[in-house]
């Protein structure tokens, strides 16, 4: 093939047919489309290119499953910061000693609570802090003996298992975060909203390698 | 926390997103080789593959709350691979002991993959003719699907040199699979 002069009658270079077939060929071009010999060099292309993907999708078949030291290793430099959210305080809090939950532990707590549920695996947790009125206002000069709590909206949203009923996984891990939320937190539970994401196959046959790491 | 295993990606990157470690323990349990692999085409130095694997995981844990697609979760981490493997190129470069990596594909001797196709062993021949920075810019085109602006933008240089690369590598491999038939 010659570059400078074009492929076939097209008058397209191999640059331009490469650029063509990266563009998924769009917009067309007839002359490119019209020529044989266009159509073959693209065709290559393609090829070439799925079997490069086949290439590196055989070389992660033939690797080692990740070493589990590593993993750990790994999961230790993580930051956990990031995810920490605000402090929440515990009302029995005073001057000599102040005790909080973090946003991250509460969402962590929710997520355990929904997972708790059969058939329910837990994703994003959305949750939302008001401040119980007063809460903070050092005006009136009034201890309250029993202070309001803050408020937690939650937005639980979920995966169910194929075949489990809906409506009542829903309700369920409802009833959990809301239960979850009294034992564990100085959060009153307002509006728990949950949403169902998606249905997951209840025994999808697992990674074989993380099959491995259960047993 | 079995049942996470069986989890979608999109799930688990939710998750992780919202802090939870064991999620994103699976997610690199599942896409590890993966990633170590497509490293390993671009760096072609297992050393650098792993290193650029292990900072893009932990880059990745710090930005996952900014994936707008969690389904794409191995897509979007390929990227950051891509990014910290050709940064790990460009410091060989500085370094200049680009002749001192060992050779690629430390899970892929030529002996050990007997049994690779004769074409994919051709393709890893013929790849690793071309320049480095031919062959990185046909990876992350092919196999991670940047588009022509993101390459660009990774490797720094203007679209028409992407654009140009790619036609490079891909005279090249088209020539060396014509030899191949004819052989």
């Amino acid at each position: 093939m010659t570059e400078t002069n074009g492929i076939g009658d097209s008058g397209y270079d191999l640059e331009a047919l490469s650029a063509y077939a990266d563009r998924g060929r769009t917009p067309a071009i007839a002359a490119i489309d019209a020529d044989p010999e266009c159509l073959a060099v693209l065709d290559s292309i393609e090829r070439l290119g799925t079997l490069t993907r086949e290439l590196v999708a055989d070389d992660a078949e033939r690797m080692p499953p990740p070493d589990e030291n590593w993993i750990r290793a790994l999961l230790e430099s993580i930051t956990r910061e990031v995810r920490a959210g605000r402090d929440i305080p515990f009302p029995e809090s005073d001057d000599t000693a102040r005790f909080v939950v973090t946003e991250g532990a509460v969402r962590q707590l929710l997520r355990e609570a929904g997972d708790a549920v059969p058939g329910v695996l837990v994703g994003r947790v959305g949750l939302r802090v008001t401040a119980a009125p007063g809460a903070g206002d050092d005006g009136s000069g009034t201890t309250e003996a029993t202070p309001a709590l803050d408020r937690a909206d939650v937005d639980v949203r979920i995966s169910v298992a194929h075949g489990t009923p809906l409506a009542a996984a829903a309700d369920a891990v409802r009833a959990a975060a809301s239960a979850a939320l009294l034992r564990s937190t100085p959060l009153e539970p307002g509006a728990i909203d949950v949403t169902i994401d998606d249905i997951h196959l209840p025994d999808i046959a697992a990674d074989p390698a993380a099959e491995e790491e259960r047993a | 926390m079995s049942g996470l295993d069986s989890a979608a990606d999109a799930l688990l990157a939710q998750r992780a997103a919202d802090g939870d470690e064991l999620a994103f323990a699976v997610l690199v349990r599942r896409h590890a080789s993966y990633l170590r692999a497509f490293a390993l085409r671009l760096t072609r130095s297992g050393a650098d593959a792993d290193d650029a694997v292990q900072d893009a995981l932990i880059t990745a844990w710090d930005k996952l709350p900014e994936l707008r697609d969690p389904r794409q979760v191995r897509g979007w981490l390929a990227t950051i691979v891509a990014r910290k493997a050709t940064d790990r190129i460009r410091a060989r470069r500085v370094a200049d002991d680009i002749d001192d990596h060992e050779p690629a594909a430390t899970a892929s001797g030529p002996e050990e993959r007997a049994e690779l196709s004769q074409q994919m062993r051709e393709l890893t021949a013929a790849l690793d003719e071309l320049p480095d920075e031919v062959r990185i810019t046909w990876t992350l085109r092919e196999v991670s699907g940047a588009s022509y602006d993101e390459i660009a933008a990774r490797l720094d240089v203007p679209v028409s040199t992407v654009r140009g690369r790619l036609a490079r590598a891909r005279a090249h491999l088209l020539e060396r699979m014509m030899e191949w038939r004819r052989s």
